[in-house]
């Protein structure tokens, strides 16, 4: 998934000037290798291990027009910036759009309990004010891991639903 | 753009409506101006600093105000009403049920107020995201201004924003500090060593005096973000 998610993050900048890319230090070796942090510099923000401003300065290039992706593991991202995904993306009325590692399969190898999100999918999905706020899945970035796993019967991103194809149901 | 600016005559004519335009947002004819720790700020900065425009208020090379201290908007509303963002008969309808004027400023429903706010601790980490977004588009006219309170400094959230704006050199940032030491903890050596360790540059000046703002306000330097410990009386 990290793999897949860089490059993909890669060509999205690659191809639309609009894109930005938020991190906060997980992903940064993986963009620097592919070069992506020399050739897109203004673009690509690493905040420091400071998941707050991750989430609030990828709304704040938001509210400037840009088209931010912020990446960083699924408690990270969403469970430690809760109130900036609230006030800072949702009531702002402004978007972005949010990877995550470690949903579920794309690490679950590896990856200790205390880096995966206690909250269900749809628990994430609570802050849906003016604008439409979802956790974008391993899915909707292609990646072949997760693929392989969809193809098993799990749905990407979610630990606790087996029943429906991951085609199905994407929104 | 045109700036308010004119004679120092008509200048404190304009101040002067402030406290009847308060009034309309408070509903009490006898609210001092004083009780308003922001007041004298936000009237300096849009008569004598800001680069914005009622005809334009989105207008891509604008400056940015961004009330942090959302909690308190009734004195932005009043200097948006004096400079003729607002209609000043909207002033009046303030907090009612279909008021655009909420309790906390929403930017999807005033002209002028450019984020909504009111829980503290967002305006600086979205403004140094709004800077990081007009240096990667090349935009190098905007300044972004950030209105805080002593006591929301206290939220960590501040901090994380206060150390990479300084480390990124975001000199389109000019942070200001109205501190009227209601922080409960108070903050040791001073606010504004607080921003300086982080390599910006401050500048502590009477928050009622304009010209002393006024000046505070252009002291930033290139290469580096700027705070302004505006010091007002105790509440």
């Amino acid at each position: 998934m990290r793999d897949r998610f860089a490059d993909v993050v890669t060509r999205a900048l690659d191809e639309d000037e609009r894109v930005a890319l938020v991190l906060a230090e997980i992903g940064v070796a993986r963009l620097a290798e592919l070069g992506v942090l020399d050739r897109h510099q203004a673009r690509v923000v690493n905040v420091g291990i400071r998941e707050q401003l991750l989430i609030s300065v990828a709304a704040g290039m938001a509210l400037e027009g840009m088209r931010p992706v912020a990446h960083s593991y699924a408690p990270f991202l969403v469970e430690r910036p809760f109130e900036q995904i609230k006030l800072d993306l949702t009531h702002q009325d402004v978007g972005a759009v949010l990877v995550s590692i470690g949903a579920s399969y794309d690490a679950s190898g590896r990856v200790a309990p205390i880096r995966r999100p206690a909250t269900s999918r749809s628990s994430r999905r609570y802050p849906a004010g003016r604008s439409t706020f979802r956790v974008t899945r391993s899915r909707r970035s292609n990646c072949s891991r997760a693929r392989s796993q969809a193809a098993a019967g799990y749905m990407c991103g979610s630990p606790t639903r087996r029943t429906r194809s991951p085609i199905s149901t994407d929104r | 753009m045109p700036q308010a600016a004119t004679s120092p005559a008509a200048r404190r004519a304009r101040y002067e409506q402030l406290p009847a335009l308060l009034s309309l947002v408070t509903g009490d004819e006898k609210h001092a101006p004083s009780a308003h720790s922001t007041l004298d700020v936000v009237w300096t900065l849009y008569d004598r600093f800001l680069r914005v425009d009622p005809e334009r208020p989105d207008d891509p090379d604008r400056d940015r105000f961004y009330l942090s201290k959302g909690h308190g908007p009734a004195a932005t509303y009043a200097v948006l009403a004096a400079r003729g963002f607002l209609d000043p008969e909207t002033l009046s309808t303030h907090g009612g049920f279909d008021s655009s004027l909420g309790h906390h400023p929403d930017r999807a429903l005033v002209p002028g107020i450019e984020i909504a706010s009111g829980s503290l601790g967002h305006g600086l980490p979205l403004a140094v995201g709004a800077a990081l977004a007009l240096r990667a588009q090349r935009r190098w006219r905007p300044r972004l201004v950030c209105l805080l309170g002593d006591a929301e400094l206290e939220e960590g959230s501040n901090h994380k924003a206060i150390a990479l704006a300084g480390r990124l050199g975001l000199d389109r940032l000019l942070a200001i500090v109205v501190d009227n030491r209601s922080a409960s903890h108070g903050w040791p050596g001073g606010i504004a060593k607080r921003f300086e360790v982080e390599g910006w540059t401050s500048t502590v000046a009477s928050g009622r005096e304009h010209g002393a703002l006024e000046r505070a306000f252009a002291a930033a330097r290139a290469g580096r973000p700027h705070v302004v410990v505006a010091e007002v009386e105790t509440s």
